[in-house]
């Protein structure tokens, strides 16, 4: 097995990326299954159907013959409708097997170069194996921007991917590599992060977890319950304690047993709420605090919230642990205003807990659990994979010497130190540059067991040790340039600017 | 030599017809197309008969009632074997498609799942703020690599392209306006603003004036072609002349086409925007190859020496990450190591730094500082060189420091 820059196998490349075949295998199996569904729904009408005519043309009597003919149209308009669906499912099939194939035609392309001995073919394909990366990582990070302007006039199969569009899509698309990444799975994921984080809107999250039940129930997750408990949090803000009510009976009773605790408290926050003045005036709000949080009249506080005796709270939760909805409305007369605040020196245990159910931070962890479960039911890693090829590449790059600023001195002559400054020491080292070097800061460095220097190493009397060959160069290109006029036997020290004749040259060895 | 990759294909190569080359599944849509004109025809026939029998009435005679009846029987008989074939057909194909779908898992996919957790192996996250450099650092990337690719051109329309769509800073951006745009011309088949940017001495004027020559070829104007040919000769030597200029130009005089000359075209064109990119940033003394990029690489070959200490340490228990050094050497490639001058000392076997320096003795062999304080039992001795026979004390040693030019 070659490896031309000491970089794995092709076998190594395809485990890493394993996703890349396993996502459109996933869905091409979802496919076969719909068409499987297709059929034997269409198989068993049509069975039906035949059935019938067949008994209408036993009889051989000219009006049953019409009523089959008319029998035959019906089947013929079924057959029409099924075509059609078929039809789309095999275009389906088609374009993801041409997702495998141009990924499986990638990977040749791997083994090819790796074989050829060409580097400039293997860090070309490096270079795409890069920008898919920076696709991915751009696709998760950026929003999901809807098309408003998009005018580049599309045809029609590009029109449905462009509907939902960002930076890191349109990046894959100007290099060609976008049949490398399953990004309609990353912008579904965007979508409902979007829905959750900005808009507050539980139904997109919903309807995944209806679509998905089965993978989420093998998981043993929890983001059924907790998304229902937020529609329930969120109904209660906004005073609909019959929805509310509704919602907690259909959907969080389920999970009675698994999460007791938290049902508890949800029904408490019920009684909470509906024990909570709106104070007038209402303060101002904060942008950035969510609002809706609550606030408990200034003179009730806490005893406010005790005094409701114990009966009446078991009475709740006789309420909503056995009884069906009786009419509510004269219980929980619905407020006028939906706006409160709170004041934060309450110290009642209770308290702080209904107040976490009503932080809006929560739909941020809700998120959170969504991604994780989302990511981990394709197969795809949590955090981005670019940003841990920079973890792992900075670590393997890293020199003692990086990230040094070396104390350069200032000779008379500013053109002169610019150029040895600019043009001769600088590092062109990417883990010493700008944008990483702040990264790099504490990550590890590098190990090497073996001395990396240069050929022909001499040293200077003032300790500094270059390459001879690069010295002389370097008179020259000094004398060409007019900033210095050496003799033949001269050169420069770049650093401290002093002249010295080679014959001081000191040969080294370290090694 | 990928067995892996080869056993991929060839269980994906299953899932098309073998003589058609299209899905399975399409096969289906055929056979529903077959049934149903099948249908249709039947119904005519049917309809026919239906026609046939009123108009005849009980006046027929028996030759042509006879003939109505076997038609009908037909229509009867076809009617229930097309279905048949239909529904045993696309049943057929699902199934069949099925198992080649459970083949491909069972035996290649399956040999894809080695590895277990990836983000195991990301145990030195990169700290919360560092998406800010990232974004840099893909800004600059974006600039070097994508600008050829644009859709809008003109130097401003550039800048507010790439400032719209990625967010990138114009300070960056602008580094690499012009080799956009004349990247973009070139791809354009207009080589003129490339010809007038590079230098005369530079070997992109001969891939240039090839590139031309192909592109007038194509053109078909014998007349001009021939003209560029002979006149627009760049400085170049003997060799390239045989071996590019040459068959070009006995093709043109035979009056015979050049073989694949668009792919020719593309892989010309290729090599001159790579010219001309190394020539522009070496120019401007921009990165040639982005710095993101170079990390990129490193981290993918380093990725296996991670992985395998990953394992190691979930099962030894051991934590390394709490030391500033990894515990193991990458080895990457040379053209990854030269940025920085590496010195390992023979003694202690460890890398010279600040706190460290290296040491020259009076041989001119060199050594650690913390070699030297130990061998010299901190000065107060005088030891031996390791590599050489010679005496050395303290005092004759002094500091060194290696500089990569
Ligand atoms: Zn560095
Ligand atoms: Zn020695």
């Amino acid at each position: 097995m070659t490896s031309l820059i000491n970089e794995p196998s092709t076998d190594f490349h395809l485990k890493l990326n394993e996703q890349l075949f396993h996502i459109p295998y996933e869905l091409l199996r979802r496919n076969v299954k719909q068409v499987h569904k297709l059929i034997e729904k269409e198989s068993a009408i049509l069975q039906g159907l035949f059935k019938e005519v067949d008994g209408l043309l036993e009889s051989h009597d000219l009006e049953q013959d019409k009523a089959a003919l008319v029998k035959l149209n019906e089947i013929i308009k079924k057959v029409e409708i099924f075509e059609k669906k078929i039809n789309r499912r095999s275009d389906e099939e088609l374009k993801l097997l041409e997702r495998i194939h141009v990924r499986l035609k990638f990977f040749e392309e791997l083994e090819e170069s790796k074989a050829s001995g060409n580097v400039s073919r293997l860090t070309e394909w490096y270079q795409k194996y890069t920008n898919v990366l920076i696709g991915d990582y751009l696709i998760r990070n950026d929003q999901v921007r809807s098309n408003a302007e998009q005018g580049n006039g599309g045809g029609d199969e590009r029109a449905i991917d462009d509907k939902f569009w960002n930076p890191g899509v349109i990046f894959l698309k100007q290099q060609q590599l976008d049949q490398l990444l399953d990004y309609d799975i990353l912008l579904a994921a965007n979508r409902i992060s979007k829905s959750l984080i900005q808009d507050h809107d539980m139904q997109p999250l919903l309807h995944w977890i209806g679509e998905n039940r089965t993978f989420l129930k093998k998981n043993c997750s929890f983001l059924e319950f907790e998304a229902r408990l937020q529609e329930y949090v969120e109904l209660l803000k906004q005073r609909d304690y019959k929805g509310a009510i509704r919602c907690f009976q259909k959907f969080l009773l389920q999970f009675a047993e698994s999460n007791y605790a938290d049902l508890k408290l949800a029904s408490g926050l019920l009684v909470f709420i509906n024990s909570c003045q709106p104070q007038q005036p209402v303060r101002p709000i904060d942008e950035l605090i969510d609002p809706q949080i609550i606030t408990t009249n200034e003179e009730n506080n806490c005893t406010a919230f005790r005094s409701i005796s114990q009966s009446s709270r078991d009475e709740m939760y006789e309420y909503f642990f056995r009884k069906k909805i009786p009419n509510n409305e004269s219980r929980f007369p619905a407020p006028s205003i939906t706006k409160v605040i709170y004041e934060p020196h309450h110290r009642n245990r209770d308290l702080a807990r209904y107040t976490n159910l009503l932080d809006s931070r929560r739909w941020h962890t809700l998120n959170e659990l969504f991604t994780k479960e989302y990511y981990l039911m394709y197969g795809i890693s949590h955090s981005e994979p670019l940003m841990m090829y920079l973890s792992l590449g900075i670590s393997a790059l890293k020199t003692r010497e990086c990230l040094h600023k070396k104390e350069i001195p200032v000779s008379d002559k500013p053109d002169l130190d610019s150029y040895l400054e600019k043009d001769v020491l600088a590092t062109t080292c990417p883990v010493c540059t700008d944008e990483f070097a702040s990264i790099a800061k504490d990550l590890p460095y590098a190990h090497h067991t073996q001395s990396k220097l240069f050929e022909n190493p001499v040293m200077l009397p003032n300790g500094n040790i270059y390459d001879a060959k690069k010295l002389k160069s370097l008179a020259t290109a000094l004398n060409n340039a007019n900033l210095a006029s050496l003799k033949d036997f001269e050169v420069m020290d770049p650093i401290d600017k002093k002249i010295y004749s080679e014959k001081e040259f000191i040969t080294m060895y370290p090694t | 030599m990928s067995t892996l990759l080869h056993t991929l294909q060839t269980e994906f190569d299953k899932f098309y017809d073998s003589s058609t080359r299209e899905p399975i599944t399409k096969r289906c849509v055929e056979e529903t197309q077959t049934f149903k004109l099948q249908l249709k025809k039947l119904k005519a026939h049917l309809a026919k008969h239906i026609q046939d029998s009123e108009s005849l009435g009980s006046e027929g005679n028996e030759i042509e009632k006879e003939k109505i009846k076997r038609r009908r029987d037909y229509v009867v008989d076809k009617l229930r074997k097309s279905h048949k074939t239909w529904d045993q057909s696309v049943k057929k194909q699902v199934k069949h498609l099925s198992q080649q779908h459970a083949r491909f898992g069972k035996v290649g996919l399956v040999k894809l799942f080695d590895f277990g957790g990836i983000d195991n192996v990301y145990v030195n996250k990169l700290p919360a703020g560092s998406k800010k450099s990232v974004d840099g650092a893909i800004s600059f990337h974006i600039s070097r690599y994508n600008i050829g690719n644009l859709s809008v051109s003109g130097g401003a329309e550039m800048t507010r392209y790439l400032n719209e769509m990625y967010g990138i800073p114009e300070k960056i951006s602008c580094k690499f306006v012009e080799m956009g745009q004349i990247v973009q011309d070139l791809k354009l088949g207009n080589s003129t603003s490339c010809r007038k940017w590079c230098d005369e001495d530079s070997p992109l004027n001969f891939e240039l004036y090839v590139l031309e020559c192909l592109q007038l070829f194509a053109r078909g104007n014998t007349l001009e072609t021939y003209h560029h040919l002979t006149a627009k000769l760049p400085p170049c030597s003997f060799h390239q002349i045989t071996k590019h200029v040459s068959p070009i130009l006995t093709q043109l005089v035979l009056g015979q086409s050049i073989q694949n000359i668009d792919e020719t075209i593309q892989l010309q064109l290729q090599k001159c925007i790579s010219l001309f990119t190394k020539e522009y940033c070496a120019r401007k003394n921009l990165p040639f190859d982005s710095p993101l990029f170079l990390i990129v690489l490193s981290g993918v070959i380093s990725f296996k020496f991670f992985m395998k200490y990953t394992t190691i340490r979930a099962v030894s228990h051991v934590d390394w990450t709490t030391e500033d050094e990894l515990p193991f050497d990458v080895q990457l490639p040379n053209f990854l190591c030269h940025f920085h001058p590496i010195f390992i000392c023979p003694v202690l076997k460890e890398e010279t730094t600040e706190d460290n320096p290296p040491y020259s003795l009076p041989c001119h062999h060199i050594l650690s500082k913390r070699s030297m304080e130990r061998l010299s039992k901190n000065g107060t001795s005088t030891f031996k060189c390791p590599y050489c026979p010679v005496n050395a004390s303290k005092s004759k040693t002094r500091r060194v420091n290696f500089v990569m030019l």
